[in-house]
């Protein structure tokens, strides 16, 4: 602590060095600080689970080349077919999968005057679909046979009756989201009944802010294109995929487009996310080795440029623990200037972010970690040159004079 | 004297090894971050066709409900209905513009032994004028004539990879291939070429795969196509019922529309055209909005349809601190190398050498190591480019890949780097007076 008068002096005298380590760690610390948060925001986003069982499903998109090929019959006979196989717990037909990127949405409102409501993803699907997504009816009730239309374009005819996932009914009813279940609402001009509402089910856009509002409806959309999503039983998806691949190519003039397990959905989805995640890791770790070096090498080169003052020192009674002590002070000094303009500049960066990336507002304990890591890396960059500078022989003093 | 400089600054570089390492390390780890990201972002919302900046447009109506605009804050629907594309095309008929539809079917051969090359072929369905509009080069034949377009003709331009995959690169025009049940006479194959962002396309599908056919848009209308499943449409009221003719008929909206002009007159001309048809059309009771018809120019397009990746740039802003860090390392390390040469400046200043000499020497030797910096760092952007092909799948491997321009530029950056970083050493280097090294030694 007394060594704080003398270093002071010596860095008004010698500015270059210690102010370029300033702004060296005032950059770091911002650039540390930020992509901390960016990571743990990504992480967070990567380990909220799509709902289905993501272990067992997959789903086949097949083609029909002749337009009539597909219709309700070959649909329900697939089907029957498909959900007797011993491997499949449960298969539906369906428009769209979670996290695949593309789908169909819909606005939905309680009030014909279109108050409350808000977008919502939209499954086509039959009345197998809360079982073949391992979904769980909280209140209500599930799709009975009756329920299921067969058409052939979408917002034309809306059956009687629709499920929903309890963070709709949430939005819906903020008083209590039970209230939703058999209450009308209103698509345009026509109204839909929800009968039961279900735990959880993500929309097909991951990035897409009401990644949670989901809506079924109990209508097989059938297009050239169908797909058909089967969930086989525990650690059978393999066989099952063969088995269901060569029971559809029985029937002549239709190709198998795509077969794709929801996992590997989930993982192309979020490729780019967790991509993003390993860059900025390997950022922070550069960018903490490069600063290490620079203070390992300014520290170096101060020694080397004040070694007769450091044997002086020593020939005058400076023990090598004070040495230590005075290379580490200065240091800490250097780190605490630096880490207390890169508070500003972090947040500083944060509102930048927020402002044109739609980031959220950085949180003060991540600068507190911030603190921690800039300190840890100067302490330890600065150990080496600090123990080389009290090993310095106080001989020095008495050459060259 | 350059030589001699050159000289000096390699032997003083091989003196001290490390620094110059750690120096040279630390540029080039810099820029390779910088030059990274900066190639991701520049590549994909680099205009593909710089020259057509003031000619090309897409054609925005906005046929939305009274109530709200299409999307917060006022962006107009990107897509036309039938309706409006068949009226402009018809009406029109002396502009240069085309439709712009999206279909999936499967390819096949017409010969017997084709059966196993089947594949689901992504196309577009387009008039002829989409060829000259987006400058789409042909290997064999040319793009199909206006009478194609109005007669309806099954003709499709193939593209290269298709060309190769059924006729191994073969001349194949006049030859056939079934697309959708339908037989097409082949007219065209296109060349490959590298255009991304694709214009014509919205949002996420700018950076998807080539085509692999056109036909004409005429063509799909009468046969009845469209991708229910696979088509981005919205529509401004319901569709009256699940027939293709009340589809032609509704105010879905599905088709995108460019237009180019010569001059602009020719466009002042066109926006005439088009909010006189709307006008009309108003009086039918469409087009409930006010009158808000757009020639959008492709930058506008491009953030319309957040052509740049947020996480890219927002990596970039990152990798660009990073490379100041970097800096300012450098600049340490060379003013600590620089002073260390102190004594040996002053006694060349004490044999006469002047100050301007001593800058010129220690110039030199900075930019040795910027361009070793350089080298270095172009070669780690190649490594780390790799890298990001591997993690980001999803985005096309072409906005990951260097060219000359780009290489360039990146040792330009890095020269630029140094000489910034080298400038004060060198100043203060060459201000080393003589007399007071010398009287201490």
């Amino acid at each position: 602590m007394r060594d704080i008068p003398l270093i002071l002096k010596v860095l008004k005298k010698q500015m270059t060095g210690p102010f370029l380590l300033i702004l060296q760690i005032v950059i770091t610390f911002t650039v540390i600080v930020n992509a901390t948060y960016i990571i743990s925001d990504k992480t967070k986003l990567l380990d909220i689970p799509t709902g289905a069982d993501q272990e067992n499903s997959f789903y086949v998109s097949i083609y029909a080349q002749d337009k009539d090929m597909q219709n309700e019959n070959q649909i329900k006979s697939d089907m029957a077919q498909i959900r007797s196989l011993n491997t499949v717990t449960s298969a539906a037909p369906i428009n769209t999968i979670p996290l695949i990127g593309m789908g169909k949405y819909q606005d939905l409102y309680t009030d014909e005057k279109e108050e409350t409501g808000d977008y919502t993803a939209k499954y086509y699907t039959d009345n197998a679909v809360v079982d073949t997504l391992d979904m769980e009816i909280l209140i209500g009730e599930d799709f009975t046979e009756q329920d299921v239309l067969y058409v052939k374009s979408d917002s034309i005819k809306w059956p009687d009756s629709i499920i929903i996932t309890k963070a709709f009914a949430e939005f819906l009813y903020k008083d209590d989201w039970r209230q939703a279940v058999s209450k009308l609402l209103y698509v345009g001009d026509t109204r839909v009944r929800v009968k039961g509402i279900v735990d959880k089910m993500q929309s097909p856009w991951y990035f897409w802010r009401n990644v949670e509002f989901s809506i079924f409806v109990p209508s097989v959309l059938i297009t050239e294109e169908m797909k058909y999503l089967v969930r086989a039983k525990k650690g059978q998806k393999d066989i099952a995929i063969s088995q269901v691949e060569a029971l559809l190519l029985k029937t002549p003039g239709r190709m198998i487009n795509k077969i794709e397990t929801l996992g590997e959905v989930r993982d192309n989805a979020l490729s780019t996310e967790q991509g993003t995640v390993s860059i900025l890791k390997s950022l922070i770790i550069t960018l903490s080795l490069i600063t290490a070096f620079g203070i390992i090498g300014q520290a170096s080169y101060s020694i080397n440029a004040r070694k007769k003052q450091i044997g002086t020192r020593r020939a005058l009674g400076a023990s090598k623990l004070q040495i230590i002590q005075y290379f580490l002070t200065e240091n800490i000094l250097v780190s605490t200037i630096g880490i207390l303009l890169g508070m500003i500049s972090c947040i500083a960066l944060n509102l930048v972010l927020v402002d044109n990336f739609s980031l959220p507002r950085l949180p003060f304990y991540y600068l507190g970690f911030g603190v921690l890591s800039i300190y840890i890396i100067s302490l330890l960059s600065v150990l080496y040159p600090a123990y080389k500078a009290a090993n310095i022989s106080p001989a020095i003093a008495t050459r060259e004079m | 004297m350059f030589n001699y400089y050159l000289k000096l600054a390699l032997i003083s570089m091989r003196k001290s090894p490390i620094l110059v390492f750690l120096m040279v390390f630390a540029l080039a780890i810099g820029v390779a971050a910088s030059m990274t990201t900066i190639t991701v972002n520049y590549l994909s919302s680099k205009n593909p066709l710089p020259h057509k900046e003031n000619n090309l447009f897409a054609v925005q109506l906005d046929n939305w409900s009274i109530e709200k605009s299409w999307r917060e804050p006022d962006i107009t629907p990107f897509h036309l209905t039938y309706i409006d594309a068949n009226n402009l095309l018809s009406l029109g008929e002396k502009f240069k513009h085309s439709p712009i539809a999206q279909m999936d079917m499967p390819l096949e051969s017409t010969s017997i032994d084709g059966e196993k090359k089947t594949f689901m072929a992504q196309a577009k369905s387009v008039s002829h004028d989409f060829f000259a509009l987006f400058d789409v080069p042909f290997l064999y034949g040319q793009a199909w004539s206006k009478e194609d377009d109005k007669n309806s003709a099954n003709l499709v331009v193939i593209s290269e990879k298709t060309n190769n995959k059924f006729f191994s690169g073969a001349n194949s025009v006049g030859k056939t291939l079934i697309y959708g049940g339908e037989v097409f006479t082949i007219i065209g194959v296109t060349k490959k070429r590298t255009f991304l962002p694709k214009l014509y396309a919205t949002n996420v599908f700018m950076f998807a795969e080539p085509e692999d056919l056109y036909f004409p848009f005429s063509t799909q209308i009468s046969l009845g196509w469209f991708n229910e499943g696979k088509s981005i449409y919205y529509c401004q009221k319901d569709k009256a019922s699940d027939t293709y003719e009340s589809l032609l008929q509704s105010e879905c909206m599905w088709i995108l529309f460019w237009a180019e002009f010569k001059d602009k007159a020719e466009k002042e001309q066109y926006q005439q055209f088009i909010d006189n048809y709307v006008s009309d059309q108003k009086a039918l009771g469409r087009f409930p909005r006010p009158l808000d018809n757009r020639l959008t120019s492709i930058k506008t397009w491009f953030k319309y349809q957040n052509v740049t990746n947020k996480d890219t740039q927002i990596l970039m802003w990152l990798a660009i601190l990073f490379l100041c860090v970097c800096l300012f390392n450098t600049v340490g390390l060379m003013l600590a190398k620089f002073t260390g040469k102190s004594s040996e400046v002053a006694l060349r200043r004490a044999l006469g050498a002047s100050k301007q000499s001593i800058f010129y020497q220690y110039l030199i030797e900075s930019l040795c190591i910027g361009l070793c910096g350089g080298v270095l760092g172009m070669l780690l952007t190649f490594i780390s480019l790799e890298y990001f092909k591997h993690i980001y799948t999803k985005l096309n491997d072409q906005v990951m890949t260097l060219n000359i321009e780009l290489l360039l530029s990146g040792l330009l950056l890095s020269i630029l780097a140094t000489l910034i970083a080298g400038i004060y050493p060198t100043i203060k280097v060459s201000r080393t007076s003589a007399c007071m090294q010398l009287r201490q030694k």
